[in-house]
């Protein structure tokens, strides 16, 4: 009998989830990437493990699906670091962790087809039989995950933000997000900012480390992360509203520059003209390397969320699940990882012909796949986006007495739900 | 670089073009009034971005020019075979797959004849143009000698249906099936095809066509045709031709080319569809072509209800194929 197959769309953070679940239930696993890097926007990332990301980690360790996490650690250049606030947060180095993810998959044999773009779906009796690349040829599959993100292309930063702004993404290059839901008929749901528009800005940018002062380069290695003043005719609350990390919408991410050490110099704000940034003591010789263009503008995301049911799955289509921004309004990569696991893992049970897993509500990893999708796509309140590190959601764990950093108080939750290991259990 | 993508004068000198300017651009959901970006291009160029940096207005759209006629053959009272110089360094432009220009001897832009690219030389700058007389407008032909100016305005790209399929195949094999002169317009598939290391199976029908300038090109073109017959005295594919289809088949040929009639080509997809061939397939484009930019509606087709393509400058997906040919 031929192994299942799981097809992914979209190598990022999500994707990998993804594909690790879905190959260590037993499936013959193809993840296809449109870029030549994994982890898409996640190589411009590193935060890890601050508040309740912490908890979600171990959650997700104790449900078996930890590997992503211990690469993480492995790769932290800070660990234990606190800024404005967030607590006991990790940063890994972005320089690190694509090599390190791109091998543990290959070794786990994940099929990576690199550089190679899906544009479409063929569908049959109701499901995804297929995905079309763009050189034509047809990649089939018993189950599909899509992961493909929810920002871009070009035509939309360009409408809803200020322009192609040459992010790790690179459009430009690689072509342009293809919502598969959307070429299944499904319309994509869009977050709004507080006006009304849709999209917001992505909430963070790199600086070369070489174009720091050299107190500031030093203060990163030792600290992890450096303060700097921003002029008082500068500050401009507004842009809080834009971002998309609701974490990072703090009155001290507009009166202050943050910088945090990712290997390199990680800035916590969309984009910031380059004119008035180089203004900042230390800063007179900064230049920008992710976006490029983070002088004027940022990507825009949260452009295309399609609904989907707890278990991930696409609602009407039964072997289509998404993982990632593409499946709920979450941000980050741990958020990421979290539901690409379940999207990967029940693309397995699909093929396996099994019930999909829905996490529970006991767990910050189930509560908050439920609660972003009764509070986005069943109420459509389309302002709302969630994370375990901050805002609402970071509240509501802590009303509900979930957010703890105990690593054996929750492998003990996670027991008592019955499903440690789930993750990691073969089912194909 | 090409980029094959829907419109075929996508990310071209002229684009955006009045179509785009106006609402209708082909390609770009947005420079069409939707709220978001539906692109599905590989590459590069995002129509809303150039037409935004532009102003909000097209770019210049292709102009008439007067070219020199440096070559002149008859081939039966029937074809007229001109070489025209075109624009120094410009050459280049006429070699893409499906390339075609629209070409007149009088002022009087009513009397352009599209008419399709069959070579190009590049240390001379000229380009080859067969002439069938068929009515007023290439009767005009008949008085042409060397050393004349026509007036051409071109390149135009979308000669072939299937371009981007006849462009990524490489060392694989493809079948050409051609009849009478829908053999000359296939010659940058067959051109193209070969370049990338493909082997070629090429079967005429002569047709009514006595044939000349077909050996002519075929031999220029150093090209091997096997003759056969594709279709009967009733308009049915011979068993010939479904032979030669089902042996393709069985050898895996990656693509199959019709430079037929449009009634052959819906015989010819009808019949794939039923055999099931999974292979790509790539066709002449026999529509009226009459201002080659998407504006008069000449050559536009329904395809369902909201979707009608401009066959001037727009590709159609495999899928769509036999709801306009089949």
């Amino acid at each position: 009998m031929n192994m299942s197959r799981i097809v992914i769309a979209g190598g990022g953070w999500a994707g990998a989830s993804a594909a690790v679940c879905a190959r260590k239930a037993g499936a013959e696993t193809i993840l296809i990437e449109k870029t030549d890097l994994l982890l898409g926007a996640g190589n411009a990332g590193g935060i890890f493990r601050n508040n309740g990301r912490f908890t979600a980690a171990e959650e997700m360790t104790a449900l078996g699906a930890g590997d992503l996490f211990s690469i993480m650690d492995k790769c932290a250049r800070h660990t234990n670091m606190s800024f404005p606030g967030h607590a006991h947060a990790s940063l890994y180095d972005v320089g690190e962790i694509e090599p390190a993810v791109r091998q543990f998959l290959l070794a786990l044999g994940v099929e990576l087809m690199m550089e190679s773009h899906v544009m479409d779906v063929e569908m049959k009796n109701g499901r995804v039989r297929a995905v079309i690349l763009d050189d034509g040829s047809r990649v089939e599959g018993d189950a599909f995950v899509e992961c493909t993100g929810s920002s871009g292309p070009m035509g939309n930063c360009l409408r809803y933000g200020n322009g192609c702004s040459m992010c790790i993404q690179r459009c430009p290059t690689y072509g342009p997000r293809v919502s598969l839901t959307a070429r299944c008929g499904i319309r994509d749901l869009t977050a709004v900012r507080p006006d009304g528009t849709p999209g917001v800005f992505s909430g963070a940018c790199k600086i070369a480390r070489a174009s720091l002062s050299e107190e500031i380069r030093k203060q990163l290695d030792t600290e992890g992360v450096v303060i700097l003043k921003v002029p008082p005719d500068d500050v401009d609350y507004g842009k809080l509203n834009r971002k998309a990390c609701r974490q990072y919408a703090l009155k001290e991410y507009s009166e202050n520059v943050i910088l945090l050490d990712t290997g390199s110099a990680k800035l916590m704000t969309s984009y910031y003209p380059l004119e008035k940034l180089r203004r900042i003591p230390g800063l007179e010789n900064a230049e920008y390397t992710d976006p490029y263009s983070a002088g004027r503008g940022n990507s825009i995301r949260f452009l295309a969320i399609a609904p989907c049911l707890d278990s991930m799955q696409v609602e009407s289509i039964e072997n289509l699940f998404c993982g990632g921004e593409k499946g709920a309004p979450l941000i980050g990569h741990t958020e990421a990882v979290v539901t690409g696991a379940v999207a990967g893992h029940n693309a397995a049970r699909f093929a396996a012909g099994k019930e999909p897993l829905v996490l529970p509500d006991s767990l910050s990893v189930g509560l908050i796949i439920s609660h972003a999708h009764e509070v986005f796509v069943k109420q459509g309140r389309t302002g709302e986006r969630f994370t375990f590190s901050g805002s609402t959601f970071f509240e509501m764990m802590k009303e509900k007495g979930l957010y703890t950093t105990d690593r054996a108080g929750i492998s003990a939750r996670v027991e008592q739900t019955g499903l440690s290991g789930i993750f990691s259990m073969r089912i194909l | 670089m090409i980029i094959y993508s829907k419109c075929s004068d996508y990310a071209t000198d002229i684009c955006p073009c009045i179509l785009a300017e106006n609402g209708h651009c082909i390609e770009c959901s947005q420079c069409r009034g939707e709220n978001f970006c539906d692109c599905s291009d590989t590459a590069s160029f995002c129509v809303m971005q150039e037409l935004r940096n532009n102003g909000g207005k097209a770019k210049e759209p292709r102009r008439a020019h007067l070219c020199e006629v440096s070559y002149v053959k008859d081939y039966e009272d029937m074809f007229r075979l001109i070489r025209l110089r075109v624009p120094r360094d410009q050459v280049r432009d006429y070699s893409a797959i499906g390339s075609y220009v629209l070409v007149r001897m009088r002022d009087d832009p009513y009397f352009d004849v599209p008419v399709s690219v069959l070579h190009q030389a590049y240390d001379s700058d000229t380009i080859g143009l067969l002439i069938q007389y068929r009515g007023i407008k290439t009767n005009d032909f008949r008085t042409l000698r060397r050393g004349d100016m026509v007036h051409v305005r071109g390149p135009f790209f979308n000669g072939v249906q299937g371009r981007k399929a006849v462009a990524s195949l490489r060392n694989s094999r493809a079948l050409i099936l051609c009849r009478g002169i829908g053999f000359l317009p296939s010659l940058s598939v067959m051109d193209s095809l070969r370049a990338n290391g493909n082997s070629l199976d090429v079967y005429l029908d002569r047709g009514q066509f006595s044939g000349h300038v077909l050996d002519l090109y075929s031999g220029l073109f150093e090209i091997g045709i096997r003759e056969t017959r594709i279709s009967d005295e009733t308009g049915a594919l011979t068993e010939e031709t479904r032979r030669i289809i089902e042996d393709s088949m069985q050898n895996g040929t990656a693509l199959i080319h019709l430079g037929l009639s449009d009634y052959l080509i819906g015989q010819l997809i009808r019949h794939l569809e039923e055999k099931q061939y999974a292979g790509a397939v790539s066709f002449i484009n026999n529509a009226r072509i009459c201002c080659g930019e998407g504006i008069c509606g000449a050559c536009t087709r329904d395809i369902r209800p909201g979707r009608m393509v401009h066959l001037c400058k727009e590709q159609l997906n495999r899928s769509e194929y036999h709801r306009i040919y089949g």
